[in-house]
């Protein structure tokens, strides 16, 4: 599939139809990593996983579990000044992350090579621009507060049936 | 002989033009922001970065040559350098493209920095000395690290962030706390009014000595908020600025004393602190390390580090080819 397929006018939000695969219990960050590395051995190249949730709820954390998971043993750090970074390992991992752009008429992410069928592509705060992804099946993790202060609860949605099968394995 | 070099940075949100002579002299240095842009554009549709360099990069050029006493056709330069990494690939790109045909146009060699090799020879702008060993602390939205420059291009990276940088988790707070945008100034602006010792905010710990975590302080920080509404947003800034700047020089003097620095250098957005550089400054006097403090407008990205930069590599290893490419993951 070719970025320019995110072009499309679909309004739709991915989020009004999204069902529930699984919920897990995480009581820290490091805990929010050993997820990502489960998440990270069962994906592929052409995923798409869009990283739903506040400040401090552990995206970039399941980022670098996911690297792991991946086999990259580069450290990954947070992409959120220059919007993109990308790891190699059994797959390409593209890290992506929308917090200072402007989302809410969409992103031209043309030219950037970010999703092609070697590549992961795990992107932060897309939120407001859901609907671009739909086209890519996304699997979106949606982060929210736990009973304390460290502890989250984890979401992982879809809005139809590819990642189910999947995660009878997780 | 003045020996001009132009430097060109594009790496990130600044559209950063530089003329620097042969005694680290800035002549002119012009930075167009992506905040001036939009705001300029009246709002443009949301894209990345790269558009938005080129749409300002030929008219900050033509700036930057007329303050330097230059223009475009008589040129009068004799090299430009260019980052070439690490950044976003997009923006970088701009850069080195026009780089490249002002380098052909006016037949001068071109030379490709990088950033962070940038943001050391900043210390030396302005006709400044550097003593080495040096620990450089590079601080900036994008980068957070303790560098030991042996002597020019020769680094050891002691230790850096292993995940956010300082100036995002100030960034990120500021926008949470509902300041405005970049968000170290903001905070730095309302913390003056707070008190310092009114909260006493985690510092992360890590492995190795010399790294740093700030995204632990950054969610304690919007817990203490989420679960005190009433609090004074001026004392939690003052209290959160305070945490990131004690972390900073702390592993700062650490780093230089145990690996036998003679002197210390701040560069990168975060370094135009005013506690920071207050602070660093005390701490190197009392270990009795010399401490060198670029201008504020040199420690955000700008042109002429990339220069200073530049005229470096073409002395000691020669101008790049036209093969010259962008590196967005390139290590110092």
């Amino acid at each position: 599939m070719t970025s320019s397929a995110l072009k499309g006018t679909c309004k739709r939000s991915v989020c009004g139809t999204l069902n529930e695969i699984l919920r897990v219990k995480s009581s820290s960050a490091l805990e929010t990593k050993a997820i990502g590395q489960r998440l990270g051995s069962l994906l592929h190249g052409g995923d798409v996983v869009l990283l739903i949730g506040d400040l401090g709820m552990g995206k970039t954390a399941i980022t670098s579990g996911i690297a792991v998971g991946m086999g990259i043993s580069q450290r990954v750090a947070s992409p959120t000044f220059v919007m993109v970074r990308e790891y190699f390992g059994s797959f390409r991992l593209v890290h992506c992350d929308l917090y200072r752009i402007d989302t809410t008429r969409g992103v031209d992410f043309d030219d950037l090579e970010l999703f092609d069928e070697d590549s992961v592509t795990v992107v932060e705060w897309a939120d407001l621009c859901l609907w671009q992804f739909d086209d890519f099946d996304p699997l979106v993790i949606l982060f929210a507060n736990g009973a304390d202060e460290d502890s989250r609860s984890i979401t992982f949605t879809e809005n139809n049936s590819r990642w189910n099968e999947r995660f009878l394995k997780f | 002989m003045k020996n001009l070099i132009l430097g060109i940075e594009t790496s990130c949100d600044d559209t950063a033009l530089g003329v620097v002579d042969s005694g680290g002299i800035v002549l002119s240095s012009v930075i167009a922001s992506q905040i001036d842009i939009h705001s300029n554009f009246g709002g443009v549709v949301p894209e990345l970065a790269s558009r938005a360099h080129e749409a300002v990069i030929i008219e900050v050029l033509e700036r930057v040559l007329k303050e330097a006493g230059l223009n475009a056709q008589s040129c009068g330069l004799d090299a430009i350098a260019v980052t070439k990494g690490p950044g976003l690939a997009g923006s970088l790109m701009v850069g080195v493209a026009v780089a490249k045909a002002l380098s052909l146009g006016w037949r001068i060699p071109l030379i490709g920095v990088n950033h962070l090799e940038g943001h050391i020879f900043a210390l030396s702008l302005e006709g400044r000395l550097m003593h080495f060993p040096m620990a450089v602390l590079v601080v900036s939205g994008g980068h957070t690290m303790i560098v030991r420059v042996n002597s020019l291009g020769s680094y050891e990276i002691l230790g850096e962030t292993l995940d956010d940088a300082a100036g995002e988790a100030f960034d990120k707070v500021a926008r949470f706390m509902g300041l405005g945008f970049p968000g170290g100034p903001e905070i730095e602006k309302v913390a003056t009014n707070g008190d310092p010792s009114a909260i006493r905010f985690p510092i992360a710990k890590v492995d190795r000595r010399f790294d740093f975590s700030f995204s632990g302080p950054k969610t304690a920080v919007v817990n203490y908020l989420r679960s005190n509404p009433g609090v004074s947003v001026e004392d939690v800034a003052a209290s959160f600025q305070a945490s990131i700047v004690e972390t900073l020089v702390a592993k700062t003097m650490d780093a230089a004393i145990s690996t036998n620095c003679v002197s210390i250098g701040l560069s990168g957005g975060v370094g135009a602190n005013s506690l920071l550089r207050e602070r660093l400054l005390a701490a190197g006097s009392v270990a009795g390390l010399e401490v060198v403090l670029p201008a504020k407008v040199n420690c955000t990205d700008n042109g002429a580090m990339i220069a200073q930069a530049g005229r470096f590599r073409l002395e000691t290893f020669g101008a790049d080819d036209y093969g010259l490419d962008v590196e967005a993951s390139l290590r110092l």
